[in-house]
């Protein structure tokens, strides 16, 4: 897993998000989130994703709705997507999905 | 990781899997139980499902459970896709799955599993504990 800043605010993640990356992952969420208001990370470069990375993400928001920095997931790919919809937690998110 | 077995094509037998209890070893566990579904015949969706499966219970037992190993069995019958992961020692996790509510950080990943399969049970082969999934080889999805 690596989560890399494209343009400030703007991180793209890639790799697995799994038990063995997920604390990397939330480590590098949260100085995303450090440097910016609101982090805009794309998800596009995420081949597999779990329940691991569920709850980092879920973490994440949960930040954001405490008044810390906002986040959007920029095209998750259709594992994750169908992952956020069986666990009921779409509507968790800001998905930015463009075309 | 130890793996004897492998499929060829759809009549070929089911594959084995054993590898330390470390979560190190999720990603080439993954790796084979995908090879060995699209070996067999099934599509991206099957093959996204059941990695999805052997991930969550993998983690499982690796983050619930005090085995050391990871015992993994994955095979496509005539009508189902199987797979084992063992060994359980915590009888009764199927017990109460639910969803829980979204505000939960963790808890999801055995709802995630169950609404992937057809049938999730506890087996004992008489030497260890192991969940079983199944899924019907012709369901569509």
């Amino acid at each position: 897993m690596q989560l890399v800043e494209v343009v400030p605010g703007e991180f793209q993640v890639s790799g697995e998000i799994d038990a063995h990356s997920s604390e990397s992952f939330a480590g590098a969420l949260a100085a995303a989130g450090e440097k910016s208001e609101a982090a805009i990370v794309d998800m596009s470069g995420v081949t597999f994703m779990d329940s691991s990375g569920l709850r980092v993400l879920v973490e994440a928001q949960q930040r954001a709705e405490a008044g810390g920095p906002g986040l959007v997931l920029r095209s998750p790919s259709r594992q994750i997507t169908r992952l956020l919809e069986l666990a009921g937690l779409t509507e968790n998110f800001e998905i930015d999905a463009p075309a | 990781m130890n793996e004897s077995g492998p499929p060829s094509n759809r009549a070929a037998p089911g594959v084995d899997l054993r590898a330390p209890a470390d979560t190190a070893q999720l990603s080439e566990i993954r790796r084979r139980v995908r090879a060995y579904v699209t070996d067999a015949g099934g599509g991206d969706d099957v093959a996204d499902d059941l990695e999805l499966v052997v991930s969550e219970l993998a983690t499982n037992v690796i983050e619930h459970t005090s085995s050391p190993t990871l015992t993994i069995r994955v095979e496509k019958t005539l009508d189902e896709w199987i797979l084992d992961v063992a060994d359980v020692d915590d009888l009764s996790i199927l017990e109460h799955v639910a969803l829980p509510d979204r505000s939960e950080v963790t808890g999801r990943g055995l709802f995630v599993v169950a609404s992937l399969v057809d049938d999730v049970r506890i087996i004992d082969d008489g030497a260890s504990h192991a969940v079983r999934c199944s899924r019907h080889v012709s369901l569509l999805r």
